[in-house]
């Protein structure tokens, strides 16, 4: 169907709108990340690659002698800069694991909720889609009331282990939600064959089903990466107080009156590879369309 | 076939893998039945986890939330002002939204993957440092100022939660066969009609997903107010986390909590009255 010219330019209109709105904060980090000073009027004036340089090199100018700010973590203090170096360490860390186990855990749950029928598959994916519509205050807060009965009953102390499981807990969730619309495509005949051959049921779903269902797996780990690795209020919660992530640094930073603009630097770096890897995948399926391998 | 074979056959079938879900329900159990059940326990309770806390049943803390000096002075002002924002952040997100997924649409696949794509992309970068650029924005536009917090407050929601309006919406337009547009246009309809009568009642469930995955977050953050407005516009979520910051908060916090998990029923009575499996979230 051809649109109309008028419709064309409106559609063109919203959608600058929206990209302005997504985009306009990304570009002012990428540009403060470049620019020397703190001051808003020299924005853009003075480029500078100092604050990449600091992310690599430690602590580029003291800002601890300056502004009197430490860090306490693992019963030390350390420096603002090193702060934010085990914050990104823990992000990756926490990011990675939690989307390798939910994404293994998702998939295998996904499978056992495919093979019940209509009625009961409705039950569990309202069960399943709880915790993605409760907001992440809420999210936050029942997972902080496990963890504070833990603690009672256990003596388990927040920390890095409870934001790895906070993080499982709401990945899971979208790794299902991804994976559960391929399964309904697949041809069981398959897994069917396979097992008339001779597989067993592990290596029948390994061989034959997970294939078939990749393209969701996939999908669903990149949701579960991306809603780790900015997760804010639900790490708030569960982290304690010797915990820090990006984001609660970023927040305990901003709550103590100015932003290290490292910080900056270090996301525009995860922009720019996460834009390389996009435009790489988008590059390789146009050729693939144009092809007409993807149909 | 005997019975042998047949039972045979039939533990080769793939819903066989029903007992996958057993760790998947213990899982559900610790993590979002027993907190629940804690939830309501310390609403209606004393207790609060401190080493030396009293257990008895008390309705003290229903009282202060809702029939105190903190009830008509902090409590109802907040949850007035957080509902109306979300409303607003929602339907600004819906009008934006709506036309740039139907436009997405309509383009070739190519531009429909490249444009998806970097829609996602902002969600890499950290959500607290957009909203303190937002508030760097609004400083260099000189609006940074008491008279214009609720202002900015909505422009920086919507434009966070924007791709979670569109996401739903888009997945759902996709989905419709081009010859029923091209019959609604065959039947007589013009493209007002066609849009109103034909796409639009078909693309609800993603507009409702797409409401329910904007207004409960809104209505809930707390990290917006706390950086745009230097923590002075207080909303359901600011009353929540400073409830958790202190000792002694937890019950009046889950009085809160409970509030916000009746708006977020209410959600899913209305995604499983337009999408009666509940698969179109995202």
């Amino acid at each position: 169907m051809k649109i109309k010219t008028p419709y064309k330019i409106l559609g063109t209109i919203f959608l600058c709108l929206a990209f302005i709105l997504i985009y306009a904060p990304i570009i002012l980090i990428i540009i403060m990340s470049f620019t020397k000073t703190y001051s808003l009027s020299e924005i853009g004036r003075e480029f500078s690659l100092k604050w990449y340089i600091s992310l690599f090199r430690g602590d580029y100018e003291n800002f601890d002698t300056i502004f009197g700010l430490q860090y306490h973590i693992d019963n030390k203090f350390i420096s603002n800069i090193d702060s934010l170096k085990v914050a990104i360490v823990n992000t990756f860390l926490v990011t990675i694991l939690s989307t390798t186990i939910s994404t293994i855990f998702g998939t295998m749950f996904a499978i056992g909720i495919h093979s019940f029928n209509k009625k009961h598959r409705t039950f569990f994916n309202i069960l399943n889609n709880m915790p993605i519509v409760n907001p992440d205050i809420v999210t936050g807060f029942l997972l902080l009331l496990v963890f504070v009965l833990f603690q009672t009953l256990f003596g388990l102390e927040r920390g890095m282990f409870t934001v790895l499981l906070s993080h499982i807990f709401f990945s899971i969730p979208y790794v299902v939600l991804s994976v559960l619309p391929r399964l309904k495509q697949i041809d069981e005949n398959t897994y069917e064959a396979a097992r008339d051959l001779g597989c067993g049921r592990f290596e029948a779903i390994l061989k034959v089903v997970i294939p078939a269902i990749s393209t969701g797996i996939i999908s669903g780990a990149m949701f579960a990466f991306t809603m780790s690795i900015d997760d804010f209020v639900i790490t708030m919660f569960v982290s304690g107080t010797e915990y820090f992530n990006v984001s609660t640094w970023i927040d305990s930073s901003m709550r103590r009156g100015y932003i290290p603009k490292t910080v900056y630097a270090y996301n525009a770096i995860i922009f720019f590879i996460a834009s390389i890897i996009i435009t790489f995948m988008n590059i390789r399926n146009a050729k693939r369309i144009k092809k007409g391998v993807l149909v | 076939m005997n019975d042998v074979a047949l039972a045979k056959r039939a533990n080769r079938k793939l819903k066989t893998t029903k007992p996958f879900i057993i760790p998947y329900l213990v899982w559900i159990a610790i993590f979002l039945v027993l907190p629940s059940l804690i939830l309501i326990f310390l609403a209606l309770t004393s207790y609060d986890f401190s080493p030396n806390a009293e257990f008895s049943f008390t309705i003290e803390n229903w009282k202060y939330v809702f029939g105190s000096e903190y009830a008509s002075n902090v409590f109802w002002p907040a949850v007035i002002r957080s509902v109306l924002i979300s409303l607003c952040v929602t339907l600004l997100c819906l009008i934006i939204g709506y036309p740039v997924a139907l436009f997405m649409t309509k383009m070739n696949r190519i531009a429909r993957g490249i444009l998806m794509a970097f829609l996602i992309l902002p969600l890499w970068c950290n959500q607290v440092l957009r909203i303190v650029s937002w508030r760097t924005i609004f400083e260099i536009l000189n609006l940074n100022y008491n008279e214009f917090y609720i202002m900015n407050i909505i422009i920086s929601m919507t434009a966070m939660y924007l791709p979670f309006m569109i996401l739903p919406i888009y997945t759902v337009l996709e989905k419709i066969d081009n010859k029923v547009i091209e019959a609604s246009y065959d039947l007589g309809c013009s493209n007002a009609q066609s849009l109103f009568r034909v796409v639009l009642p078909m693309s609800l469930g993603g507009i409702v997903s797409g409401i329910i995955m904007t207004f409960l977050p809104s209505l809930t953050t707390f990290e917006v107010s706390d950086a745009i407005s230097y923590n002075t516009v207080i909303l359901v979520g600011n009353m929540i986390y400073s409830r958790f910051q202190g000792t002694g908060g937890y019950n009046v916090g889950s009085i809160f909590s409970l509030l916000v998990v009746m708006f977020t029923i209410v959600g899913f009575v209305l995604i499983l009255k337009v999408d009666k499996e509940g698969e179109t979230l995202i």
